[in-house]
């Protein structure tokens, strides 16, 4: 049969983002493949140095348009650290919670993609209405959905409502049995299996490999999870679940999403009931002591890394951003191999990628 | 299953390679590598047991280029290789971690050091035409930023 090759890309009603794919195939089975990245690289390492710590902030929300609170959260903690700052309890509560709401935000969304792109369009119906639950947490505790602009070095810069507490800790239950109802749906429905089981595997020595992190990572077995192995901001006060699962293949990764959403709302109620108070942040320099730190931090996607160093002048000398998407990427080709064609866009939707992120 | 002494293991190890310990980065465990050197000591790094490498960054200092290996086991372990900032080169990692490979790839095209066994040299994030330094150096780069930020296009500007 003769051999063909397929581009992906930039440009694509399959990808949210732009990427570009060149995938080999000889009839319906793919044999090889290779991407590219760099479509909407903003240089933002480069521009950070030429901005104050502060001012930066602002830059690195806008690093994703999906996780931007981990990014700023990883930042100013990296930040903090230089300055030998403490963060008020309460402050860490807040960022915390806005983690957790991010994670739940991200991984329905996700679910969403993925089952449009197998053409599952209620479950991206449903899972997209229940998101909507958490979006509006979100805006009721920092004023915006997606960009929340609620960092800053030393703390937070909003305080919650009691209004607004006692309005999530009501939301959070009905949001809890959506989610039990996908999982059911997912762990029962027939065509979503069909569709996802067996389809993009990695085994857990792949994962190893290659470095991978996150939601992907913990779905072939690995046991890893920032929050709970290098605890950040308060989550060593907090009890909660790392899920892992074996399979590899995409209906575990859909399956770990929606156990760790669960998780997560369960941390949203401990912060919530266990909420300190007090200042919400404490007062930074603008100048920071010459240093290198590097900061992690668990987002919806895994493993969050900032390398941040100072050189004792108002702007960085240097931050190096490691978001999760690109690990994952580096898996494509090895995930592709030997699928069929159809499988590519459950493929490329499974490991959630958040192109922005990856090319900075 | 966590290894708690897996990390310091690991300093033993380095230690004994005749390696020097660095504190410059904070929390983390870190060590200054000798560039030939890098390539043995992540074997013997994967032979204990520690396969995650997060990420590499590479600055440049008035010393040289500085690459920084970032390792982690439940914390940060990063190995510091100083490079001549004049053709500036060094092994690829890829063999042993293929998941070094787009650390690698940024790494060449924002800096500019070459890595030896990289199996894959296309460009990664700048466009294929991109003539200008390596967006990321320092010296060579500052004046094309400070005037004409999107010199190293020039071939698509010009049609």
């Amino acid at each position: 049969m003769a051999k063909m090759t397929i581009p992906i890309g930039p440009q694509h009603p399959l990808l949210k983002e732009p990427l570009s794919f060149l995938i080999g195939v000889e009839g319906e089975q793919v044999l090889s493949s290779s991407l590219r990245l760099g479509y909407v690289h903003r240089g933002i390492e480069r521009l950070a140095e030429s901005r104050t710590y502060i001012q930066n902030v602002h830059l690195f929300e806008r690093v994703c348009g999906i996780c931007s609170h981990i990014h700023t959260t990883t930042y100013c903690q990296g930040v903090e650290a230089l300055l030998g700052l403490e963060v008020p309890p309460r402050g860490l509560d807040i960022r915390m919670l806005l983690c957790e709401f991010e994670r739940i935000h991200s991984h329905l969304l996700w679910l969403g993609v993925l089952s449009k792109n197998i053409g599952l369009d209620t479950i991206f119906m449903y899972a997209w209405r229940d998101r909507e639950i958490v979006l509006q947490m979100m805006e009721d505790v920092s004023g915006g959905r997606v960009s929340h602009a609620i960092n800053m070095i030393g703390g937070v810069r909003k305080d919650l409502e009691p209004e607004h507490i006692e309005s999530m800790l009501m939301k959070l239950p009905e949001l809890l049995n959506r989610i039990r109802e996908l999982i059911q749906v997912l762990e029962h429905d027939r065509t979503f299996q069909a569709r996802t089981r067996g389809i993009g595997y990695l085994s857990l020595e792949d994962v190893k490999r290659f470095c991978v992190v996150g939601p992907v990572a913990r779905a072939s077995g690995l046991n890893m999870d920032i929050r709970r192995d290098q605890p950040y901001a308060r989550y060593s006060g907090l009890s909660f679940d790392v899920p892992i699962m074996h399979e590899g293949d995409i209906w575990a990764r859909a399956l770990i999403r929606l156990y760790e959403t669960i998780q997560s709302i369960n941390l949203c109620h401990q912060i919530l009931e266990k909420l300190t108070s007090g200042e919400i942040a404490s007062t930074a320099p603008r100048k920071v002591p010459p240093g290198e730190v590097v900061s992690r931090a668990e987002g919806p996607r895994g493993e969050v890394v900032y390398f941040i160093k100072s050189d004792g002048s108002q702007n960085p000398f240097r931050v190096k951003i490691r978001t999760p998407t690109l690990t994952a990427l580096i898996t494509l080709p090895k995930q592709l191999k030997g699928m069929q064609l159809a499988d590519v866009s459950a493929i490329i939707a499974g490991v959630d990628l958040c192109i922005a992120c990856a090319d900075r | 299953m966590k290894d708690k002494n897996l990390l310091e293991k690991i300093r033993e190890i380095l230690t004994a390679m005749s390696l020097e310990e660095s504190t410059g980065i904070r929390n983390d465990i870190g060590f200054v590598v000798p560039s030939e050197q890098l390539f043995e000591v992540t074997r013997q790094m994967l032979q204990a047991g520690l396969y995650h490498l997060s990420a590499i960054t590479c600055f440049e200092m008035e010393d040289g280029l500085h690459l920084l290996y970032h390792f982690w086991y439940f914390a940060g372990l990063t190995l510091r290789v100083v490079l001549e900032k004049e053709n500036p080169r060094l092994q690829s990692l890829t063999p042993l971690i293929p998941g070094a490979e787009f650390y690698e790839r940024e790494v060449r095209e924002m800096i500019g050091v070459e890595f030896d066994g990289l199996s894959n040299s296309e460009p990664l994030l700048l466009p294929e035409n991109w003539q200008s330094p390596p967006p990321l150096r320092k010296t060579q780069s500052a004046q094309i930023s400070a005037s004409r930020p999107l010199d190293g296009l020039n071939e698509v500007q010009n049609g």
